[in-house]
């Protein structure tokens, strides 16, 4: 599991790839809670590159949306491969979470 | 005439030592027996005494006696850190006031042992540059004199030992810096032993409490199943944690009004964390499910509960049943859990009431919508958790593609369904490693009758 962080002024982009599991989301989450002590006004997610992801990981993101929109950030996850996908669906995370096809499409309108 | 022969001398030969060394010798004698015997002190501590503190601080008061120094300390090797901490003192420098310094490799006295791993004399530290005065900063006490030793085991150096300023004023000599090296590879081997010991201790301790853990949290699980007199319905159970405790769940109850509710939970996570949410979880659906509302609306009034307050993320995905014994109409509330399976009394078995809403926990507003079905007598209805849909194979393959059709095979009744899923992802996973927890449970309708 690999995590890049971008600043795009506006916004910051977090780009994961490879499988997010209980052994490694614990280092998402530090990345994610960093710029959320500095306030961040959008984090958006990347998943376009992530395999797999355990419950661990989705934990991780909830805790993320939960944070930024205590303070009125804004928290978005773009590009779920079909297997994330699949598993958003079927857990209805489709609800919780603001989805977009990429990060370009997330970064819209920030 | 051999020189076997010769003859005795006929008195005793002269020595030429004046009294005053002839004494200062026998001196020197008693000197090293007490040594010596110190030694032998610090070796039977070795296998006698295994609590760290107390073998350090015995130690360093032998080794301050046998030196005639002022004070002696003990650092220890801090692998996280990768630098030497103060454990103890003893002698005139309290190590409260030392505890803060922390010694890198290479750095001063200490820190050259650590990195070389060799005794050292310094006779006059105020003509060595390598003295960091750090330590009589801090303490305000003044070192003249060191001899410096590293505790070695096998694997490498753990600490480094010093002791300070010989009380006579005059310098430590080479002779002191072996006798205290020696002296250093005793202790190295206690305090080793201390460490390992007390690691073990703290092991033991945590796997005993692991074990308490695991046994309250089987009593937020259903002591028995209810059983129907009229053999109208039947219910089943199985749990199992990958780990000592973990976070699936499962809750059964006879409401008052006689309809019986089943429900299954899984929490994000594994582990400790999962199991405090589990039992949170537990507690206040039994209080909310206790007035009988349907599941849509315990689950909405559920979610609002775990939502309020920050739980790092942690959710719950949940299901709940209310079964009518004497009608077979079942309702049914999804949060984000797998969908339920029903199996036919005909054979056959299909997915139904697939989530209508996210996981539990998440967010506090969300509002589940109510499903309903009519069961047909003989139908059986089976939750289950990831662990059970995620279960692998030894090539790392997923059981999930064969649920459907284990459970349309698996004939009727919960405890056959059950069973038989049991059995069929048993075998499949056998020789794997179980990841994550295993949950199961059925209900199954036999008529109104």
């Amino acid at each position: 599991m690999e995590i890049e962080i971008e600043d795009l002024g506006n916004a910051s982009l977090v780009r994961v790839s490879g499988e997010v599991d209980m052994s490694n989301s614990p280092t998402v989450r530090d990345s994610l809670m960093d710029l959320i002590a500095g306030k961040a006004p959008a984090i958006v997610v990347d998943l376009g590159e992530v395999s797999y992801m355990d419950s661990s990981g989705i934990a991780t993101l909830v805790e993320g949306l939960q944070e930024t929109t205590s303070y009125g950030g804004k928290f978005r996850i773009a590009g779920l491969t079909e297997k994330v996908k699949q598993v958003f669906e079927l857990a209805r995370l489709t609800d919780v979470f603001d989805i977009y096809p990429d990060a370009e499409q997330a970064k819209e309108g920030l | 005439m051999p020189a076997a022969s010769r003859s005795a001398p006929e008195s005793p030969p002269q020595t030429d030592l004046p009294e005053s060394a002839a004494a200062a010798e026998l001196e020197d004698l008693r000197t090293r027996v007490e040594n010596l015997s110190r030694l032998i002190d610090v070796t039977v501590l070795v296998s006698s005494s295994l609590n760290l503190q107390e073998v350090m601080n015995r130690v360093m008061q032998m080794a301050k006696e046998m030196m005639d120094a002022e004070a002696a300390s003990i650092m220890l090797w801090n692998d996280e850190l990768e630098c030497l901490e103060f454990e103890l003192t003893v002698g005139e420098v309290g190590v409260d006031t030392l505890k803060t310094i922390r010694i890198e490799k290479g750095q001063g006295i200490a820190g050259t042992v650590a990195e070389t791993g060799e005794p050292m004399l310094v006779a006059d530290v105020s003509k060595d540059d390598r003295f960091y005065g750090k330590a009589d900063e801090a303490t305000g006490f003044e070192t003249k004199s060191i001899l410096a030793a590293p505790l070695i085991v096998h694997d490498g150096i753990v600490g480094v030992s010093e002791v300070l300023n010989h009380k006579e004023g005059r310098p430590f000599t080479n002779h002191d810096l072996e006798l205290f090296a020696t002296f250093c590879r005793q202790v190295a081997v206690a305090v080793e032993n201390a460490r390992l010991h007390e690691n073990e201790m703290k092991q033991s301790l945590l796997d005993q409490q692991m074990k308490m853990a695991a046994e309250i949290q089987r009593s937020f699980l259903p002591a028995a199943l209810p059983e129907d007199e009229g053999k109208r319905f039947e219910v089943d159970a199985f749990t199992r944690s990958a780990q000592e405790v973990g976070g699936d769940l499962y809750a059964c109850e006879v409401l008052p009004d006689g309809r019986v509710g089943l429900a299954l939970g899984d929490v994000s996570g594994k582990g400790v964390p999962a199991a405090l949410y589990m039992a949170r979880v537990v507690s206040e659906f039994r209080m909310m499910c206790s007035k009988g509302g349907p599941p849509s609306e315990v689950l909405t009034a559920l979610n609002a509960a775990l939502a309020r307050g920050k739980m790092r993320g942690m959710f719950v995905t949940f299901v709940y049943c209310i079964l009518d014994p004497a009608t077979g109409e079942l309702e049914l509330g999804n949060a984000g859990q797998l969908p339920p399976l029903l199996a036919g009394a005909s054979g056959g078995a299909r997915w139904m009431g697939s989530a209508s809403g996210p996981p539990l926990g998440m967010i506090p507003t969300t509002v589940y919508q109510p499903d309903k079905i009519s069961l047909e007598p003989s139908d059986t209805l089976l939750f289950y958790s990831d662990g059970i849909a995620e279960a692998q194979d030894t090539s790392g393959e997923q059981y999930d593609p064969h649920l459907l059709v284990d459970v349309s095979e698996a004939g009727t009744g919960a405890r056959r369904v059950l069973s038989h899923v049991l059995e069929s992802v048993e075998a499949f996973s056998r020789g794997a490693s179980q990841a994550d927890d295993m949950t199961l449970v059925s209900i199954s309708w036999e008529g109104g009758r």
